[in-house]
């Protein structure tokens, strides 16, 4: 069986998620052994438009080029896969979409924004509005473990399993009391897909959200027991759009 | 506290004979258990198939009990594992099975009476292991009649095994469509739902046994027009689909009120699964 | 079976005959949270404990086993076993009867084997407490243990009463005869009081005499609504209970190795993919319906299959909600309901 075609893609990011798969040191020979890395953003500089059997693609749609890229990728990959929370939900970037996006510009770039205009800079959005996703690898950045995971799966021909919970079953599986009701802090665990195994509850930070709104998105009824338990209403929003903005707009909950 | 016998989450392994496809979704498998004795089951009873390296889920068993330790499946691809199957799977390979599990259907019950199926879609599949056992023995039930939906022709899948036992006339068939045409079919069709047949089909509601498999859906039509029939509740049975992880009453996912599919069920008679809230 | 009373400081005694039959584990207290862990002497054991964040149950069902692992083609193979022994100290009467409630589940058709097998390796040794404001073993009949353990040690001020629970306990007791004595009637005296001490000490309970009942005229209650609406369904309040043993079974295949693990993670019934079948039917596709079933499964499902509730009042799901929902009131209420 010749090895499969992978690509990395970062398009407006961080890049956080293809250093990841850099700083997978142990594996890197492995990987590159077991699969052809025909493109890599962040780390091959020459350009390749065959087909791939698997695109991993990173960041959101920000302007015009990106969805250029995005579209042809798409079109040139058997399997895409949403590489991190902003690929998959819209991340840090879409934060945005909790504030009027013209008055952002300006506050960001003073009343010149006409080159902006000229790229086509647009909303910041996840990539599943443009195209159809196969995948969805969460996280800010995404976890190692499962990037393998993926990685293994794919060469068995599959994509893999993960289960998917909220975020308090890792929390409660590493027996940390609750940062809701013990500190009265507000904890994005409840709503938040599983799989960093608690990192931030276990050192007494609670969840900001990172990887993204689990599948079942409830924000406006979930939002408001937090207020039930003496949080403000606002406060705990503006705590849960940061990562998932975008998911809110879907669920109905934009401006409230 | 019960003796700790075998680990019941190990499989045991066996080996691909043969695959034919049925449809575009659907291929037959054909098995052999290895090792551990004789592999014998109840039509209706089902097993959890493991893919190494990829997966488990479970099927009926859709091949009447035979001697040789073979036995099919009839497969759907849907998802993960079974779209694995489907690409991947070559004669020889070897798998992992767990089971028979769970409750078969009553074919000792079914003996001197006529027997009556419905079935939608994939549903045909673990009916067919009692259609098959029963035709062994021909003889031992009345009037065999099979009511067979299906969306669309290419989804009626054992076309040419249908074809043959109406041919022969050992068993009538009945098959609705929602869309398309049965051309030169030697089994009366027509469009609509499976259900539609019931008041027009023969059988002694007195002395029949009625079995369906379908979607969840189905289950309320069809019940009904078995009651307007005739049909009392002890002479129904059908066989509920709930997820499955562990095929043995622990994981919980299959559990409805305090039954598990897995262990009381798949196959439940009627008068127990209207019991069982959520059920139908 | 044998009583015996002895100074307090034979726990260090006990504790050090139990750490020669196997490692020991303990109630640990580590900023707000407790947990069992290992205990390298009695002193790292907090004996007045409330509750543990986690039940025992990670002992004998632990959160992520793997069940198998698949070599190469068409091998695999269980985990190896692992022989050494544990000894659980200082379990409360609600974690015993969990636990027993637990091995009748197990044990029921199929038995689990990987299971019970954990569970026959461990020497259990039971711990007499003081219930607060979310305990409410004693109106589900756990507040005392009659079995599921070896030893049960009930702390009376400057005595402790031990008292054999099993042919092994006993042999471990009659060990200590010579720092133990037959209990005084002083000791009897002691621990009627310390019986109704606890007894009175209860501020939250729960008549469940004609639950089963009530639920089944429930079924379409308001409560579930509302319930529906204020729950996050988080999990937090099946991972923490000591009878819910709901899994979900995935393979994780490997990249550096090449093999797969089959695993099997906690999982609850009030998660949207719980029952979910192909075709995307969805068995309890609303909160409400999901919520509903677990106090459903808790004390009807249960009652009808096994002949009592599973839950056994350790007050865990209330003190780990963070929606701040709890058992007792919402049965409270649905009683409410019926009695109107
Ligand atoms: C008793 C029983 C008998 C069955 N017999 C047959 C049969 O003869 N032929 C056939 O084609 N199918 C049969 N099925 C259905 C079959 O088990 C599922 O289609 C299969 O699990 C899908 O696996 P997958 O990995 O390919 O799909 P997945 O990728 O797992 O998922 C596809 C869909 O199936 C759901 N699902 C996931 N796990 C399970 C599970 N364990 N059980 C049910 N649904 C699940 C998912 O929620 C999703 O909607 C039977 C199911 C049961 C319970
Ligand atoms: S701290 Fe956060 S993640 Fe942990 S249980 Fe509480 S809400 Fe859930
Ligand atoms: S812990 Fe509370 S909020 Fe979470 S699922 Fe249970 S009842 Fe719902
Ligand atoms: S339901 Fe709650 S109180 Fe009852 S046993 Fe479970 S965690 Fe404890
Ligand atoms: S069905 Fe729900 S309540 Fe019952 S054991 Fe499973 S998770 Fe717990
Ligand atoms: S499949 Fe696990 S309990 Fe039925």
């Amino acid at each position: 069986m010749s090895k499969p075609k992978v690509g990395f893609f970062g398009l407006t990011s961080c890049a956080g998620d293809q250093l990841m798969v850099l700083n997978c040191e142990d594996e890197l020979l492995k990987i590159a052994g077991e699969f052809e890395i025909c493109e890599f953003t962040m780390a091959i500089s020459g350009h390749y438009d065959g087909n791939l059997d698997v695109a991993f693609v990173e960041g959101i749609v920000a302007h015009e080029k990106d969805l250029k890229t995005l579209e042809d990728v798409r079109k040139r990959s058997k399997i895409l896969v949403a590489f991190g929370t902003c690929a998959a939900y819209g991340g840090l970037p879409s934060m945005e979409g909790k504030f009027d996006f013209n008055a952002s510009l300006k506050k960001v770039y003073g009343e010149e924004t006409d080159f902006l205009k000229k790229l086509g800079t647009r909303r910041a959005s996840p990539i599943d509005r443009f195209v159809k996703v196969d995948f969805v690898l969460p996280g800010c950045p995404v976890e190692r473990d499962e990037f393998l995971i993926t990685l293994a799966s794919l060469r068995k021909g599959t994509l893999p399993e993960f289960f998917r919970r909220p975020l308090c079953c890792e929390c409660k599986e590493k027996e940390n009391v609750c940062l809701i009701t013990e500190e009265g802090e507000v904890c994005c665990g409840p709503l938040t897909n599983s799989g960093c195994g608690a990192r931030c509850p276990s050192l007494g930070s609670p969840c900001a959200g990172c990887r993204g709104p689990l599948e079942e998105i409830h924000f406006d009824a979930k939002a408001k027991v937090y207020e039930t338990m003496g949080m403000p209403l606002e406060k705990v929003v503006e705590k849960m759009k940061n990562f998932s903005a975008p998911a809110w707009v879907v669920s109905g909950m934009e401006g409230k | 506290m019960t003796r700790i016998s075998d680990n019941p989450y190990v499989p045991r392994k066996a080996v691909l004979l043969s695959r034919k496809e049925l449809s575009p979704t659907c291929t037959l498998y054909r098995f052999r258990g290895e090792g551990r004795g004789p592999f014998s089951f109840t039509p209706g009873q089902f097993l959890l198939l493991t893919v190494p390296g990829v997966g488990e889920a479970p099927f009926s068993i859709s091949s009447a009990p035979s001697e040789d330790g073979t036995f099919e499946f009839c497969i759907k691809r849907v998802g993960r594992v079974t779209d694995h199957l489907h690409r991947s799977a070559r004669e020889g390979d070897v798998f992992g099975i767990r089971g028979p599990y769970g409750r078969g259907f009553p074919v000792e019950e079914m003996k001197g009476k006529d027997v009556l199926f419905i079935a939608g879609g994939i549903g045909y599949a673990p009916l067919r292991s009692v259609l098959l056992h029963l035709l062994k023995e021909r003889e031992s039930v009345g009037q065999i009649s099979f009511l067979y939906g299906v969306n669309t022709p290419v989804e009626l899948i054992f076309r040419d095994e249908v074809r043959e036992q109406a041919e022969a006339g050992t068993v009538h068939y009945w098959i609705s469509l929602m869309e398309g045409d049965l051309d030169d079919f030697p089994a009366p069709w027509s469009r609509g739902l499976v259900t539609d047949f019931i008041p027009r089909v023969p059988a002694d509601p007195e002395n029949a046994i009625a079995l369906l498999v379908g979607p969840p859906v189905m289950y309320r039509t069809a019940v009904e027009k078995l009651f307007e029939k005739g049909f009392r509740e002890e002479n129904i049975f059908l066989s509920l689909e709930r997820r499955m992880e562990c095929g043995i009453g622990k994981c919980g996912h299959c559990a409805i009120g305090y039954r598990y599919t897995c262990v009381h069920g798949p196959v439940f008679p009627y008068f127990e699964a209207i019991t069982l809230t959520e059920a139908i | 079976m044998l009583v015996r009373s002895a100074p307090p400081e034979i726990l260090e005694t006990l504790f050090s005959r139990l750490s020669g039959t196997g490692k020991v584990y303990g109630p640990v207290r580590q900023g707000k949270a407790v947990r069992f862990l290992p205990l390298s002497s009695i002193s790292d054991a907090e004996l007045s404990y409330q509750r543990t964040v986690l039940p025992p149950k990670k002992f004998f069902l632990p959160p992520g086993e793997t069940l198998l692992t698949f070599a190469g083609r068409g091998e695999w193979r269980v985990p190896d076993e692992e022989d050494e022994r544990i000894v659980l100290f200082g379990l409360h009467p609600c974690d015993l009867h969990g636990i027993e409630i637990l091995t009748v589940f197990m044990s029921d058709a199929v038995p689990d084997s990987p299971f019970l097998r954990r569970r026959e390796k461990a020497f259990i040794v039971g711990l007499s407490c003081l219930p607060d404001d979310k305990c409410f073993c004693r109106s589900m009949g756990c507040q005392t243990s009659e079995k599921g353990f070896d030893i049960f040690i009930t702390l009376l001020g400057d005595r402790v009463l031990l008292r054999a629970g099993s042919p092994e306990g006993y042999r471990l007791l009659r060990m200590l005869d010579g720092e133990a004595r037959e209990p005084s009637r002083e000791d009897r005296e002691r621990l009627l009081n310390f019986h109704r001490l606890r007894n009175e000490s209860f501020t939250l309970s729960l008549d469940i005499t004609d639950l089963p009942e009530v639920l089944d005229l429930e079924e379409e209650s308001q409560v579930w609504e509302e319930l529906g609406n204020r729950c996050f369904t988080c999990g937090n309040c099946s991972i923490v209970c000591p009878t819910c043993s709901c899994f979900n079974v995935v393979d994780i295949p490997s990249f550096a190795s090449g093999e797969t693990k089959r695993v099997r993670t906690w999982d609850s019934c009030l998660f949207r993919s719980y029952a979910l079948v192909a075709g995307g039917h969805n068995f309890r596709e609303k909160r409400a319906q999901r919520v509903k079933n677990r106090y459903y499964h808790k004390q009807k499902g249960f009652v009808e299959g096994f002949g009592k509730p599973s839950c056994v009042g350790c007050g865990r799901c209330i003190s780990s909600c963070p929606a701040g929902i709890d058992v007792v009131s919402v049965f409270k209420r649905l009683t409410e309901a019926y009695a109107k």
